[in-house]
C-alpha cells in the first residue's frame, strides 16, 4: 500500500487532460484540494453540492460542512485512484491532512426503452439499459423484498467491471448461489465489455454451441426467473442480464407465453420446438430424400422435384450448401448494414438472388421454398443465440444427410441429444425436466399449462420454498 | 489421457421412473428383430401372457435386490455379497453374455437397415456407426446414461401409434384372432415360450446399474408397470401382425413388424418405414451405450478396478464390441443355419440370464443374511 499524497496523485494523473486538480480557500483560511476526472463526474452537482457549501462553510472539517454527502475516508493511494476512476471527487483537507472521497458519478445514460431483441405485443415494454443501478431498480420495483439480495463483484483487470449477483434468499437453492459465487470469484481476465464475456468464464462447457446462460434485457423475465428460484447476474455497461440455471427448454419460452391465454400459448410453444427442428433438419431432409431415398416420395411430389432438378449441374448436397451459405451471407449483411439499406438487401436477396439462382440453374425452386421456410423457422425461437447455434447444426445435419440419408439425420439427432444431456448450466442438468425426469414440471414444458396449475415452483430447481400459493405450507 | 468419472453418482433423485423406462426398453429390444415370427397362431398370444407372468416372478426377485441395502453401496455391496473373487468370476461370466447380446442386436439391426433402408451400403457400416455413437453417448457417464432413457422413450413412443391403423382396416375381422384355444392336440411350443421369455429378458442387467437407480422399496411397483406395458406392447404388435397377415402367411415373413411399416403411408412420405427403422436407432444406440459401459465396468473389475476410469478404457471396450460384432457379421452370419444358430444362442443366453441372475443374487442375499445372523 502506498501512502496517499498530492505528488503521487499528480504523478498518476499525468497526461490525463480531463483530470482536474483545484485548490479552494474558505473564509476561515482553510485550504481544500479537489481532485476529479471531469468526464466521469457530475460537474454541476460538484459545484452546487460540494464546492459551494464547503468553501462558504465556517465549519472546521469536510464531514461537518457537507452533512448530506456520503463521505469515505481514504488511507492509501490505490484506494484513492480506484474511487477516482469510479466517479468520486477526492477532497484534501489541509488542516487535518485527511483525504476523503465523495461519490458523484455522471448519471449519463439512455432512457428506458422497449426491448428490441425480445419484442412482445402485450405486456411490460421496459427493458434494461447500460446503467447497472437503473437495471437493479427495475427489478426492485417488481420484487419489493428484503430477501432480494445483491452481491457485488469486480471483474477484469483493465475494465474493473462491476458484476452484481441477484437472488431471493430463502427461496433459491443455496447450492446455485455458492456455485455462482465461486465461479465469479475465480474469474481472471482483463476485459469484460459485455455480459456474454462474463458468461463465457462462468459457464461449465465453453466448447458447446448451446448457451448455458439466458441473456435477457427484459426486467419482467428476470423477475419471473428470480421468483421461481433462479439467480440473475447483472454486468455494468451492458443491458443484458444473465439468468441461470437454465435448461434448453427455457430458451424456447417467451414472456408472452404467460400473457397469452394458456391454450393459445400451449399451441405456440410446440410450434417453436417444431420450427427449431425444421430449421435444422428441413434442408437435410431434402438432401437425404433426393440423394438416397427417392422411393419415400409419392409420385406427384417426385415429379415436381425431378422436374425442378432436371437441369441442375450440382448434386443436392452442393445445391443446398451453396444456397444456405448465400442465405447466411445475406442474413449477416442485413444485420451489419444500416436499417434502411438492409430492407433493400432483403428484397434483393429474397427475390432477385433466389429467382436468379433458379433461372441460372444453381438451385431448384423446391429448395428455394424450403430454404425460405427454414430461414423463417429460425426466427420463431425467442433466443437469438439458439438461432445462431441452429445454423451450425443445420450444416452438420446436411453432411450427415448427404452421406447417410435419413439414418444419418437420426444419428445426428441422437448425437445432439447426447451432447445436450451431458451439458449443465450452473452445474444443473441442461435437459431437465425431461432428463432428469421431473414429471410435475411438464405443466410448463412442451405446453404452457394454466397459471392456476403452476402452484409449485419447478422441481428441477429444487427451491427452498416449493409453493407459490400462500395457503400451502412449506 | 485425462481421468473422467464415468461411474460417479452425484444426485439422489427418485428413480422409479428410470427403472420403469429402462425395464421397458430392455424388454422391447427384440420386438423389431424377432417378434412375432414364432407366434403365428392366435392361441399363441396366451404364451405372451403366461411368459409375462413368469417374467413378473423374475422381477419380483429383482425387487428384493433393490429393497436390500447392497445396491446403494455400489461395488462394495457386491463385494460384501460375493467376495472379491466372486465379483471377478461374475464379471468374467457376464462378458460373453454382454458381447453376445451386443453383437446379436447390432447385426440384426444392421441387417434390417441394409434390407429396408440402404441395400447398397455394406452391412458393416450399419454396425460401426451406431456403435461409435453409442460410445460417444457412454462417454458422458452412467448417471447421464440412466436419465437419457426418458429422451429415448420420447424419441420412439410415437412408433407405437403408427401401428394403430392396422387395427382399423376394413378387412380385419375378429375371426382372424380365433381360435384362442388350440383345436385338437398341438405340439408343445417350448421354443416359442423360450423365445418370448428371452425377449422379455434384459431387466436382469438393472442389477449392474442398481447403484444409479437409487434403490427403494417401491421398485416392484415400477417394475410391474414396466412388465405390464411390455407385455401389452408385444400383444399389440402380435395382434396387429396376425390381423394384417393372417396366421397362414405370417410365418413366411422374416421381419413382420418392419414389413408392416412398409404399408404405412402419409401424404408426404410413401415409405414411412424408413423413418420408423431409423428412429428405432434411438433405442438401439442407447442400449448399446449402456452395455458398453457395462463391458467397460466388467473389464475394470477383472483388471485394476482401483484405477480411475478413462476415455481410453471405454474406447477400447467400444473397439472390442466392434471387433466382436464385425467378426460375427462378416464370417458367421449367413442366412439359414448360422442366423438361426445365433438366434437360438441368444434365446438360451437371454432366458438363462433372466432366470438365473436374479435367483443367484437372491440366494446370495439369503446366505449373507444367514451368516450374519
Amino acid at each position: 500500500m502506498t501512502a496517499i499524497s498530492l505528488e503521487a496523485l499528480e504523478q498518476s494523473l499525468a497526461l490525463m487532460e480531463d483530470a482536474e486538480i483545484i485548490n479552494r480557500q474558505t473564509p476561515d483560511g482553510l485550504h481544500f484540494t479537489f481532485i476529479y476526472i471531469g468526464t466521469i463526474i457530475d460537474q454541476e452537482r460538484l459545484n452546487e453540492s460540494i464546492m459551494e457549501p464547503l468553501v462558504r462553510s465556517f465549519q472546521s472539517s469536510v464531514e461537518k460542512s457537507l452533512i448530506t454527502a456520503k463521505i469515505t475516508r481514504l488511507f492509501n493511494l490505490e484506494q484513492a485512484l480506484q474511487d477516482l476512476l469510479k466517479g468520486s471527487v477526492l477532497v484534501h483537507d489541509s488542516s487535518s491532512g485527511r483525504w476523503n472521497a465523495i461519490l458523484l458519478p455522471n448519471s449519463l445514460s439512455r432512457s428506458i426503452e422497449t426491448s428490441e431483441t425480445e419484442t412482445i405485443m402485450f405486456g411490460p415494454k421496459d427493458s434494461f439499459s447500460e446503467q447497472l443501478e437503473q437495471n437493479i431498480l427495475l427489478i426492485r420495483r417488481r420484487l419489493p423484498l428484503t430477501a432480494l439480495k445483491t452481491e457485488r463483484y469486480t471483474v477484469g483487470s483493465l475494465t474493473q467491471t462491476t458484476v452484481v449477483l441477484m437472488y431471493i434468499d430463502g427461496l433459491i437453492n443455496p447450492e446455485f448461489v455458492d456455485y455462482a459465487k465461486n465461479k465469479l470469484s475465480s474469474i481472471d481476465f482483463d476485459m469484460f465489455l459485455d455480459s456474454s464475456h462474463v458468461a463465457a468464464f462462468i459457464e461449465d462447457h465453453y466448447h458447446s454451441i448451446f448457451p448455458q446462460y439466458l441473456q435477457t434485457d427484459r426486467p419482467d423475465s428476470c423477475a419471473h426467473s428470480l421468483g421461481i428460484g433462479k439467480l440473475v447476474i447483472f454486468v455494468n455497461n451492458t443491458p443484458f442480464a444473465l439468468v441461470a440455471p437454465i435448461t434448453l427448454f427455457h430458451l424456447f419460452q417467451s414472456p408472452e407465453d404467460y400473457i397469452n391465454r394458456w391454450l393459445v400459448a400451449s399451441f405456440l410453444r410446440p410450434l417453436r420446438y417444431l420450427s427449431f427442428l425444421l430449421s435444422i433438419t428441413l434442408i437435410p431432409f431434402y438432401v437425404a430424400l433426393t440423394t438416397h431415398h427417392y422411393q419415400m416420395l409419392p409420385l406427384q411430389i417426385l415429379y415436381v422435384i425431378i422436374e425442378s432438378r432436371s437441369k441442375l449441374p450440382l448434386s443436392p448436397f452442393w445445391e443446398a450448401f451453396i444456397i444456405l451459405i448465400t442465405l447466411e451471407i445475406i442474413k449477416e449483411a442485413s444485420l451489419r448494414m444500416p436499417t434502411k439499406t438492409s430492407q433493400n438487401l432483403g428484397v434483393i436477396g429474397g427475390i432477385v438472388i433466389g429467382q436468379a439462382a433458379v433461372e441460372a440453374g444453381f438451385a431448384s425452386q423446391v429448395l428455394i421454398v424450403l430454404a425460405g421456410i427454414s430461414a423463417i423457422s429460425t426466427f420463431l425461437v425467442p433466443n437469438y443465440l439458439v438461432t445462431k447455434s441452429s445454423l451450425l447444426l443445420q450444416f452438420m445435419f446436411l453432411i450427415f444427410a448427404s452421406y447417410l440419408g435419413i439414418p444419418g439425420i437420426l444419428l445426428g439427432l441422437v448425437g445432439m441429444l447426447a451432447h445436450l444431456n451431458g451439458l449443465t448450466s450452473l452445474n444443473q442438468p441442461y435437459l431437465a425436466p425431461v432428463s432428469p425426469f421431473y414429471w410435475r414440471d411438464w405443466v410448463d414444458l412442451f405446453v404452457r399449462g394454466p397459471l392456476h396449475a403452476m402452484s409449485i415452483r419447478p422441481d428441477a430447481l429444487r427451491p427452498l420454498n416449493k409453493y407459490r400459493v400462500s395457503r400451502r405450507r412449506k | 489421457m485425462r481421468a473422467i468419472s464415468l461411474f460417479r453418482k452425484t444426485s439422489q433423485q427418485e428413480s422409479g421412473f428410470y427403472a420403469l423406462f429402462l425395464t421397458n426398453r430392455l424388454q422391447m429390444l427384440h420386438y423389431m428383430i424377432v417378434m412375432p415370427t414364432v407366434l403365428v397362431q392366435p392361441y399363441m398370444l396366451w404364451v405372451i401372457v403366461v411368459v409375462g407372468i413368469l417374467s413378473q416372478f423374475c422381477l419380483y426377485i429383482l425387487s428384493k435386490w433393490f429393497a436390500s441395502p447392497y445396491p446403494a453401496q455400489g461395488c462394495q455391496g457386491f463385494e460384501k455379497l460375493f467376495g472379491k473373487t466372486g465379483i471377478k468370476i461374475l464379471a468374467l461370466v457376464s462378458l460373453p453374455f454382454l458381447m453376445l447380446k451386443i453383437s446379436f442386436i447390432s447385426v440384426s439391426y444392421a441387417d434390417i437397415m441394409q434390407h429396408f433402408v440402404f441395400p447398397s451400403m455394406d452391412r458393416e457400416w450399419h454396425i460401426v456407426f451406431p456403435i461409435i455413437l453409442s460410445c460417444y453417448l457412454a462417454l458422458f457417464g452412467m448417471e447421464n446414461m440412466v436419465r437419457f432413457v426418458t429422451i429415448v422413450i420420447i424419441g420412439i413412443i410415437w412408433i407405437l401409434f403408427l401401428y394403430i391403423p392396422f387395427f382399423l382396416l376394413p378387412s380385419n375381422s375378429i375371426h382372424d384372432l380365433y381360435p384362442l384355444v388350440p383345436i385338437g392336440p398341438e405340439p408343445f411350443a417350448w421354443k416359442s415360450l423360450l423365445l418370448v421369455f428371452s425377449s422379455l429378458s434384459g431387466p436382469e442387467y438393472l442389477i449392474a446399474i442398481s447403484y444409479w437407480l437409487s434403490p427403494q422399496r417401491k421398485m416392484l411397483k415400477y417394475l410391474t408397470i414396466a412388465n405390464a406395458i411390455s407385455v401389452g406392447e408385444y400383444l399389440f404388435f402380435s395382434i396387429a401382425s396376425l390381423l394384417f397377415y393372417g396366421s397362414n402367411y405370417l410365418p413366411t415373413i422374416k421381419y413382420p413388424s418392419v414389413e408392416m411399416g412398409r404399408y404405412l403411408q402419409s401424404p408426404i412420405f410413401e415409405r414411412v418405414d424408413i423413418i420408423l427403422i431409423s428412429a428405432y436407432m434411438f433405442s438401439i444406440i442407447y442400449l448399446l451405450a449402456l452395455f458398453a459401459l457395462m463391458v467397460y465396468g466388467a473389464s475394470r473389475l477383472l483388471g485394476k478396478a482401483k484405477k480411475g476410469t478413462s476415455r481410453l478404457g471405454l474406447i477400447v471396450s467400444g473397439c472390442a464390441m466392434v471387433t466382436c460384432t464385425l467378426s460375427i457379421s462378416k464370417w458367421f452370419w449367413e442366412p439359414g443355419i448360422e442366423q438361426t444358430f445365433w438366434l437360438e444362442l441368444q434365446m438360451w443366453a437371454g432366458s438363462s440370464s433372466y432366470l438365473l441372475l436374479p435367483l443367484l443374487v437372491w440366494f446370495a442375499m439369503k446366505r449373507k443374511a444367514r451368516t450374519t445372523s
